[in-house]
């Protein structure tokens, strides 16, 4: 059963998935989904002996192209709506035993493409209003199948969450005619303590308002309001700056360091965006080398987080593990 | 000295996809591939330049 259910309190959708329940959840060594399929072994999700990257429809989707009919009836407190969208699976390379890091520079321009790629496609369906690419890493955010991948997720709705950068963008815009990131970045860049790498077309930074201690977000330096606004040569700019920043992530703690990664992009609804900028975000869940960062009380219940450590102090920590 | 490791890289080729019917019948699955074409044996596909 899978449907949209409007949340009349906070005026969001959630979805309910039921059959994600069985999604597949630590495999035994030999049975990985996302390995090539090698002859005579277990048919993996890719019937391919080998590939470069991979791209297929998450076989427990939260969103589907054609969903059923909701399995409840709506009424005017709780409107209901098929849970209609995309829901996709980028498998970064055939090595299991890596992770994006750890590919070289030229592995992630390729897969910069790639998004590129299915931002652009997904983009065109009429019922897609936002197209989130994003990759959860590491078990501490809940990963159940370690092999390097990233998602999709194609909504028939603008995210809350994005809903709320827009509007601040779009009203900064209105009130002092620039926008929103170019105003941070170039306070950031006044500023300097924050900056962890740059290069011609990117900044890294801790932002500010950090809400995680090593909470890293990479703007562009011109404006961009999605991946299909750069041109190659930017891609490969943002391919080194990722190499650089995810490369000092490991090392810090000399671990795989896990994460959140959140793409932002325009609206994929035709509206215009001319106020709003592209950029990455990092949330990573560890504090210190063996402490974990939990939402807890004051963040899932209030919505407020509380960080208990200094952009400024955390930016310089990874700024030391940066290599040029 | 810069390190190459995290220099830009300019010797990937031109992106090219192939899409397929995932042996459930229902899912769409897209090959990437650059530069060199075609490595795998394709089955069921839809060749783009991109």
């Amino acid at each position: 059963m899978s449907e949209l259910r409007w949340n009349p309190l906070l005026g969001e959708w959630t979805v309910t998935a039921t059959h994600r329940q069985d999604r597949t959840f630590f495999p035994p060594p030999g049975y990985c989904p996302l390995c090539p399929t090698l002859p005579g072994g277990f048919p993996t999700e890719i019937p391919a002996e080998n590939y470069d990257i991979v791209v297929f429809e998450n076989k427990f989707p939260s969103l589907q192209i054609n969903p059923p009919a909701p399995a409840v009836e709506e009424s005017e407190l709780y409107p209901v709506r098929p849970a209609q969208g995309v829901c996709e699976v980028v498998v970064y390379t055939p090595e299991h035993n890596s992770n994006l890091a750890q590919q070289p520079v030229a592995q992630i321009y390729k897969l910069l493409q790639v998004w590129r790629d299915r931002f652009n496609d997904l983009n065109q369906h009429d019922f897609v209003e936002y197209v989130f690419i994003f990759e959860n890493k590491g078990e501490a955010v809940g990963v159940t199948l370690p092999h390097p991948h990233g998602q999709i997720y194609a909504y028939p709705f603008v995210p809350p969450r994005m809903a709320q950068k827009v509007k601040q963008c779009r009203e900064h815009k209105e009130k002092t005619g620039e926008n929103l990131i170019a105003s941070i970045l170039a306070d950031e860049k006044k500023d300097g303590r924050r900056i962890v790498a740059e290069n011609e077309s990117f900044t890294a930074l801790v932002p500010f308002f950090a809400r995680y201690p090593y909470e890293l977000h990479i703007y562009p330096n011109a404006h961009a309001e999605a991946l299909t606004d750069f041109s190659l040569d930017q891609l490969r700019d943002l391919a080194a700056i990722l190499k650089q920043v995810l490369t000092a992530y490991d090392k810090l703690f000399d671990v795989s360091f896990p994460y959140i990664m959140a793409m932002n992009s325009r609206p994929s609804d035709g509206a215009n965006y001319d106020f709003f900028d592209f950029h990455i975000e990092f949330y990573p869940p560890m504090r210190t080398a063996t402490k974990l960062k939990f939402l807890a009380g004051s963040e899932a219940g209030a919505g407020m987080f509380i960080n208990d450590t200094l952009p400024e102090e955390k930016a310089a920590e990874l700024r030391r593990h940066i290599e040029h | 000295m810069e390190n190459e490791k995290y220099q830009p890289e300019n010797k990937v080729g031109e992106m090219h996809k192939r899409r397929e019917t995932m042996p459930d019948g229902k899912r769409y699955i897209i090959y990437y591939t650059f530069g060199e074409e075609e490595k795998i044996p394709p089955q069921n596909e839809v060749k783009e330049n991109v």
